[in-house]
């Protein structure tokens, strides 16, 4: 376009100077990225051999003085590769440089402050923007999954837009774990309204070392996020474009059985012929007059399951001058989920503007408008994934009178609405002075308001056709939350020969309000959605709401010092107040030390070429949990019901009392780490590695600690009581090259963790989790007690089946069974008798298993050659244990009688393996029976169905039948680009055109029979750490194939 | 400099207003030390408490330990494994969630009456007397609902711990007072009450609450089961408490005048001073130890009503009723909340699916020979001709026990409404002659004591009087058979009250109590377990047959409180 044509008029331009000005005795020239054709700005221009440098200014232009020809002269910019070059007689030039594969040594952002990298001595990751928008996510945190040690990303479910649970080196609270994340500065909860392609930045502050400084907030590690800005440079404008297609489709069936097998299935139960007989060659076969049964039968999962569609449209526009940058965007996506009625769409605005109000006073001000809306599915035992794979294959679609026959899965999604719009608003502005050349001054003031609704519809009648029984729900539940934030900051940094000192200091602080408002109602009317109105609701009406709020004041600051650029050490401090605490308790601090040392300085390491960075790192720091409730130190009253005066037709009266009994003494959670570290860097940063070993300690953990009866309180007040520690190792390591045109890059990461809970408070009784209700009655299948990780799953251990080898001739059980009136028989389940007490009761239950990885990993292979580029990246956990639910459904033949009744709505499909699995004893010779079609199977693992209900109960009660590995190892994306030649580029008049084609969860190994391997906490549940691991009906993972184009005008 | 200094002042003098900045938007939740400076407050806080005891949690559990576990039930769990049917035939474990449940509703109730009594100095209110007499009223309710509380308690666990009105985080675990000490608190608080408390009947619109009638009613039951031989009773001085028993008697029952001082027993047990006392009980300025109260006040409070009326829903807030728990049915209307009574299907509808069901034992039944009370007490499978009349047959049969009865003190005809209208009747008038009868009998005028149990049984045979138009359903009954008592000795006495009483207040949630107060807990448990009902599907009930003498008078500490409180908080002897 002009510009490209206006750069080459220039050029030519500059060398008729060099004609015209040889004799001259200065050299000038200007420094271009070689990619981008930017100016670079900042690159230092030395003379080779001596002292003589400059810098490129703003154009990129720099001048020199030099009275030697020929002359060499070193260009240098970090990120790129130097270059040397020889200068005869020329009077300008121009230099190319291009980026550095090799060279690692970035600036990070660390919080208040940035920081080069070989200069850390906390763990901090940094994600490159790259790798976060080739993932097609519907949220930035997902795609932060396996890309950097010691942080582990579990998708709660796998429905569009859904929550994401990020563990920073273990889970260190049975609360809230989830990290604190701080985007431009301003510290958010969710980030959901982030699209990916503003990102331009991502550090993860791991330790206590590094998260200190963000004190009561940090004790889950912080993510730090900064996003694309403008840059001072040139008068050019960059416009980007990007948009990406996909489809997505679900990558696994359902183990359940087909229609088919079905029915033999619903006799092979009751061990008779009814829907099915035996011909004469011994075949089986479905009877005629159940023939229609199986024509009208359904494949639930199909019809409630689609190959969903998803499109996102990106517009940057960016640039600036010497005075003034910018940056608009606008975002567009639309991801379909691939359960009919779950999708997620999000549009978003970002503005950002930087003016130089005097060369030394800057004034940025930036806002984000974004507007998400989920359609949401239920989830759990009563949702539509569990409906869905489970449903009873014979149930026709509609009934004979042509109406949806009314529970099925279909009708469920039918007649169900879901949506959670939220809208984001956040604006900052921003103040940078330069006081001096050492001191610099910035402050921050940003306000953010977040909306968001549950808007839901339901209806509750088979028939429209019969008047007045239509029945529907309609709820609302609006709910806004503001927050205001104001930081100063001064920073004072010099360097003195040896000593580099940078002190930084201020005080932040924040208030917020939230106010939420629940109104719903029932109505009778029609079918269609003009229903959904609050208006229509006149019975039932319920309304309520309340507001709350809490404000913080910090004052914070942090010491860099470095010696000989060797031995660096680094402090932090922080003190916050906050009214979530009681007067007394109101104030923490939180501090923070750590040193490094550079070994490859030392004079006996500095001629070893090929080291890079060897560096030592031990750190030590105190962090906080402010995730408690607001009033939790408060006793506070409220409505507990009613009590009626009057004889007659009495009249109501409110009754109110203490609902939550304060602990005025509670206090943050704390959380003391330790970091040790290990950097080395070889061959020229081509190779690259960290290893870390940590220690996390978390006391003061808030605890609900059971007092006593006599209290005479229903609710129990939190207690700064337990205490759990997490300890383990990180490494991360990479290796890049090239050879030719042929570039790659290998890098990994791997994170060991070992979970420990230490106390629970002064009785330190267990605490119970995992409670699994409605159609399956398993109960609480989890325990938090001293000594083992937390929410470890505790139930029965099972040995298999009890064959006629466990029983006497006259049927007395051999080895131990339940104490029960119950008579135990071969084909029912075998316990484990673990006290050795001769019998199976409650003192059997044991610990079968914890949900959390012991290792889990990344690693990722990135290979270029000329245009083309290949990314392929896996990650995967292991050693964790997935507790099962759907085999509940899937294998203990539930609701017998429901095999009568075609109809009947909850009874089950089972496993598709079921006649397999099943134990069938030996063949009775004399009197056959249904199941001996099947042959015997006494080495069966599932018991054999029956009619007694106590029976089955024993059997499928809350055991290790239902623990699976969940290990898994997944291509999680697999991408190929092109990128156009330069010499294409120009004939289309674009600075740039890339073409993409990629596939996310292409392959997965894993030894889970569930529908995905990937189960986070239970919607709903997330803000604590008590329901982990257990698949209740997940929405699973889709398989995503995209293609797409990035264009830069 | 100046942009460095702004932000700096600025944080200062945020600093300086600290407590502002620090406290953030509340809205929907009142602290506790705001609320209850509020006058209107204090009615809300008392609402809770009836709430407490409209629940079903604490009217089932009065009725399981006051009547299914006593030898007038036998109910359809007595043969279940389950958790209920342990605890009636007294194989429970000290876990068992009944127990809890009994231990955890009374101390809900007392934590708040405590909210409510320990806010009452900080109550900001006019001096203009209408304020002062409100205070006084819901004062005096929370100390006898209190009291109330701690009786359910020590008659089920003996001494209890006293929980202190104002309570910190790490102090709530309390150590176990003696009987004795728990006793006396309960009467202190039922002393003081009798101060403040509403001197007369609530009624019309302001029924569903305790007047003084139940604050003396409490008082001379809680008196007469510290001064009764019961098991656990044997150390107290049981002459003195007959004597006070008497004092409160002669004052509710007959008029007798009576001095603050006897009531409040100022003199001998209180180490405030008046001016202390007073004050602390918002007492008129006028009121001095030696003011007399007039018998007048308080002896036509409550009086005999029909006993054919004062069950059933027009008979609700009878003069009879010293207190009584209001419940009315307003699911109609679309109120949720558990306004109506829930104890339907446990007592008359019997229904399958909840927690248990009673019915009248034949033991309870053979007392009623040729009482005109029992066609309005108990029926057989049969329902007798007067609930007949409208066509209603409750179920019965389904747990199979031989000689199926039901209790139909409780039943509400369909005329009368939904059975949620039904008002649970915490005490009435009949019992507190009746103990009166029995605490003059043992001060040794068994004459009058009989003349009072006799008012009971000239009103039972009312029911036979031609101009009641019920009484054609007790044709098989003759006014000839069904004699007042005769003069007798003390011991003669003493059984006819005691079998009057059982009569009279068969299925009203007390007889466990009273066996136990009696001290012929064991010989009954002996003779429903050597007394089996006829089983039709050959069940064998083993009710009665593991009671332990000595231990099981007193049901264990909720082995989880122990286990809380590390043992400060001691389990029973035998357990």
């Amino acid at each position: 376009m002009n510009i490209k044509s206006n750069m080459i008029i220039l050029w030519i331009f500059f060398l008729l100077l060099n004609v015209t000005f040889s004799m001259a005795q200065s050299i000038s020239g200007t420094v271009i990225d070689e990619y981008s054709k930017e100016p670079i700005i900042g690159a230092s221009v030395v003379i080779n051999g001596t002292s003589t440098g400059t810098t490129t200014d703003f154009n990129g232009n720099f001048k020199l003085e030099s009275t030697k020809r020929p002359v060499e002269i070193n260009i240098t910019y970090i990120g790129y590769k130097k270059q040397s070059v020889k200068i005869d007689n020329q009077e300008f030039i121009q230099i190319l440089l291009s980026e550095d594969i090799k060279v690692l040594d970035q600036v990070i952002v660390i919080g208040y402050g940035t920081q080069k990298k070989s200069d850390l001595t906390g763990a901090v990751s940094s994600i490159k923007s790259d790798d976060i928008s080739k993932m097609a996510t519907t949220n930035v945190a997902q795609a932060l999954q396996g890309k950097a040690s010691g942080v582990e990303v579990v998708q709660n479910s796998g429905a569009p837009g859904a929550s994401t649970s990020i563990r920073i080196r273990g889970m260190g609270t049975i609360n809230n774990s989830d990290p604190l994340y701080v985007v431009d500065g301003i510290s958010m909860d969710d980030i959901n309204y982030l699209s990916s392609e503003d990102i331009a930045s991502i550090e993860i502050l791991k330790d206590a070392t590094s998260a200190a400084i963000y004190g009561s907030r940090a004790a889950n590690g912080v993510v730090l996020i900064t996003t694309k800005s403008g840059k001072n440079s040139k008068k050019t404008m960059n416009i980007n474009i990007s948009t990406s297609f996909g489809a997505q489709e679900v990558w696994k069936q359902p183990n359940v059985m087909d229609k088919d097998e079905f029915i033999y299935f619903s006799d092979y139960v009751l061990n008779q012929y009814v829907k099915t007989d035996i011909d004469t060659e011994g075949k089986l076969f479905v009877k005629n007059e159940f023939q229609g049964m199986l024509e009208n039968g359904n494949n639930w999962w199909d019809m409630t399951t689609r190959t969903a569609l998803m499109q996102k449209y990106n517009l940057a526009v960016s640039g600036g001058d010497k005075n003034l940058n910018y940056y608009v965007s606008g975002n567009y996506q639309k991801t379909e989920g691939i359960v009919l009625q779950s999708g997620y769409d999000k549009k978003a605005l970002n503005a950002k503007i930087n003016t130089n109000l005097f060369p030394n006073l800057t004034l940025g001000t930036a806002i984000t408008y974004a507007q998400e809306r989920r359609q949401v599915v239920n989830e759990g035992t009563w949702g539509i994934i569990k409906t869905a794979i489970n449903y009873n294959p014979l149930t026709p679609l509609y009934d004979i009178n042509g109406s949806y026959t009314w529970t099925t899965p279909v009708e469920n999604l039918r007649r169900t609405s879901y949506n959670a719009p939220a809208n984001s608003l956040i604006g900052q502005i921003n103040l940078d002075w330069d006081i001096t050349k050492d001191l610099r001054f910035s402050s921050r003031a940003s306000y953010t308001n977040y909306y968001s609704d549950k808007d839901q519809f339901n209806i509750y009648n088979t028939n429209p056709e019969i008047v007045g029984t239509i029945r529907y729900d309609v709820t609302r539940n609006p709910t806004t939350s503001e927050n205001l934030s104001f930081d100063n900051i001064l920073t004072f940094s010099k360097k003195l020969k040896d000593h580099e000192l940078t002190i930084m200091g201020g005080q932040t602080l924040e208030t917020s309000v939230y106010n939420t408002t629940i109104a719903s109602g029932t109505g009778y009317g029609g079918y269609e959605e003009y229903y959904d109105a609050l208006n229509f609701t006149t019975r039932m009406q319920n309304v309520g709401g309340y507001s709350a709020g809490w404000s913080a004041l910090s004052f914070l600051g942090r010491i860099n010092y470095s010696y000989k650029n060797k031995y660096l050490f680094q402090s932090n401090f922080r003190a916050d107040g906050s009214s979530r605490f009681s007067k007394a308790n109101r104030w923490g601090f939180f501090p923070s030390a750590s040193i490094g040392w550079k070994l490859n300085a030392e004079p006996f390491l500095e001629d070893v070429q090929a080291i890079s960075l060897m560096k030592l790192r031990a750190g030590w720091g105190q962090l906080g949990n402010n995730r408690i409730g607001n009033y939790a130190y408060q006793t506070t009253v409220n409505s507990t019901g009613n009590y009626i005066y009057g004889n007659g037709i009495p009249s109501i009266t409110p009754a109110m009392s203490i609902t939550q009994y304060g602990n005025e003494n509670i206090k943050w959670e704390r959380t003391e780490s330790i970091n040790l570290g290990f950097d080395l860097n070889l061959f020229d940063n081509r190779f690259t590695s960290s290893i870390d070993l940590f220690e996390k300690y978390t006391y003061d953990m808030l605890v609900a600690v059971p007092i006593v009866y006599s209290a005479g309180y229903s609710s129990t007040p939190l207690q700064n009581a337990g205490s759990v520690k997490n300890i383990g190792f990180e490494i991360q390591s990479s290796y890049r090259d090239q050879i030719g045109d042929f570039k790659y890059e290998i890098s990994g990461n791997i994170t060991r963790l070992k979970n420990t809970v230490i106390s629970l408070g002064s009785s330190n009784e267990p605490i119970i989790g995992g409670n699994l209700t409605g159609p399956n009655p398993l109960g609480y299948v989890n325990r938090t007690v001293v000594g083992v990780p937390i929410g470890c799953f505790y139930g029965y251990k099972t040995a298999g089946i009890l064959t006629s080898d466990d029983f006497t001739t006259e049927g007395k059980p051999l080895v131990p069974v339940f104490s029960s009136s119950t008579q135990f028989q071969p084909g029912d389940m075998k316990f484990v008798d673990i006290n050795n007490d001769n019998k199976i009761d409650e003192n059997d239950k044991t610990f079968l298993g914890s949900p959390h990885p012991d290792f889990y990993y990344g690693f990722n292979l990135n290979l270029a050659y000329k245009g083309f580029d290949l990314q392929c990246f896996f990650q995967g956990v292991s050693g964790n244990k997935i507790y099962n639910v759907m085999k509940y459904f899937q294998y203990s033949a539930v609701n017998y009688n429901g095999v009568w009744n075609p109809s009947a709505a909850n009874y089950s499909n089972v496993a598709k393996d079921y006649f397999e699995k099943v134990y069938r004893p030996e063949t009775n010779t004399n009197a056959l029976t249904y199941r001996d079609n099947w042959g015997a199977n006494t080495t069966g693992t599932v018991p054999a169905p029956n009619s007694d209900a106590s029976r089955n109960a024993i059997n499928f009660i809350n055991s290790d039948f239902y623990i699976e590995d969940g290990s898994y190892l997944r291509l999680k994306n697999i991408q190929l680009g092109y990128t156009f030649s330069e010499k294409i580029c120009k004939k289309i008049k674009i600075k740039n055109l890339k073409i993409f084609v990629s596939a996310t969860n292409l392959l997965t190994i894993t030894n889970y029979t569930g529908l995905d391997p990937e189960i986070g906490k239970k919607v709903g549940t997330e803000g604590n750490n008590l329901f982990v691991g257990i698949d209740e009906g997940s929405y699973p993972q889709a398989r995503t194939y995209l293609a797409g184009l990035v264009i830069d005008l | 400099m100046n942009k460095i200094l702004l932000p700096i002042i600025f944080s200062v003098l945020l600093l300086s207003s600290c407590e502002d900045f620090f406290t953030p938007v509340q809205k929907g939740n009142v602290p506790e030390e705001v609320f209850y400076t509020e006058l209107n407050n204090l009615r809300l806080g008392l609402n809770s408490v009836y709430d407490i005891m409209q629940s079903k949690n604490y009217q089932l559990s009065e009725l399981i330990f006051g009547e299914a576990i006593s030898d007038n039930c036998w109910n359809g769990e007595d043969v279940e494994v389950n958790e209920v049917g342990q605890l009636l035939n007294f194989q429970f474990d000290t876990d068992n969630p009944y127990i809890l449940t009994r231990y955890a509703v009374n101390y809900e109730g007392i934590n708040k009456c405590n909210q409510i009594i320990r806010s009452i100095p900080y109550v900001k209110y006019r001096q203009n007397g209408s304020s002062e007499k409100e205070i006084r009223e819901v004062y005096g309710q929370a100390k006898f609902l209190r009291a109330l509380f701690y009786f359910n308690l020590v008659k089920t666990f003996g001494g209890v711990s006293i929980m202190p009105e104002k309570q910190t985080l790490n102090s709530l675990i309390v150590p176990r007072s003696t009987l004795d000490e728990t006793y006396a608190y309960i009467e202190k608080d039922l002393r003081e009450s009798l101060q403040i408390i509403y001197r007369g009947r609530y009624q019309y619109e302001d029924a569903g609450q305790a007047g003084i009638g139940a604050a003396l009613g409490l008082l001379l039951k809680v008196l007469v089961y510290q001064a009764s031989p019961g098991i656990k009773l044997q150390t107290v001085s049981h002459d003195a408490k007959w004597q006070e028993a008497l004092e409160i008697g002669k004052f509710f029952i007959e008029g007798k005048d009576i001095t603050i001082n006897q009531l409040l027993k100022f003199d001998s047990r209180y180490d405030e001073t008046w001016a202390e006392l007073s004050k602390r009980l918002f007492l008129e300025s006028t009121t001095t130890p030696e003011t007399v109260i007039a018998g007048q006040q308080v002896v036509n409070i409550h009086q005999l009503d029909q006993f054919d009326r004062i069950f059933r829903v027009i008979g609700e807030f009878s003069a009879e009723s010293l207190f009584e728990i209001n419940h009315f049915n307003y699911s109609a209307a679309g109120i949720s909340g558990e306004e109506g009574w829930l104890l339907n299907g446990c007592i008359t509808d019997n229904s399958a699916g909840d927690v248990i069901a009673i019915t009248p034992s034949s033991d309870l039944k053979d007392q009623f020979a040729n009482d005109p009370r029992e066609i309005y007490t108990l029926s057989g499978r049969t329902i007798n001709d007067y609930f007949k009349q409208e066509n209603t047959s409750p179920s019965i049969g389904w747990f199979g026990i031989g000689n199926s009865l039901l209790f139909t003190k409780f039943y509400v005809f369909p005329s009368e409404g939904t059975p949620k209208v039904r008002n649970y009747r915490v005490m009435r008038f009949a019992e507190t002659l009746l103990l009166y009868a029995e605490t003059l009998n043992e001060a040794g005028e068994s004459r009058k004591a009989i003349d009072y149990t006799n008012m009971i049984r000239k009103r039972a045979r009312k029911l036979l009087d031609p101009t009641n138009p019920n009484a054609k359903y007790n044709a098989s009954v003759s006014s000839a058979n069904f004699k007042d008592l005769e003069y007798a000795p003390y011991d003669i006495v003493r059984d006819a009250i005691r079998k009057e009483k059982r009569i009279e207040m068969a299925g009203e949630f007390d007889r466990w109590f009273e066996i136990c107060r009696l001290g012929i807990v064991a010989e009954r448990m002996a003779f429903i377990s050597n007394n089996p009902p006829v089983e039709p599907s050959g069940q064998t009930r083993i009710r009665g047959k593991y009671f332990k003498k000595g231990v099981n008078e007193t049901f264990p500490i909720p082995q989880k409180e122990v286990l809380i409180s590390n043992g400060v908080i001691t389990q029973n002897f035998g357990y």
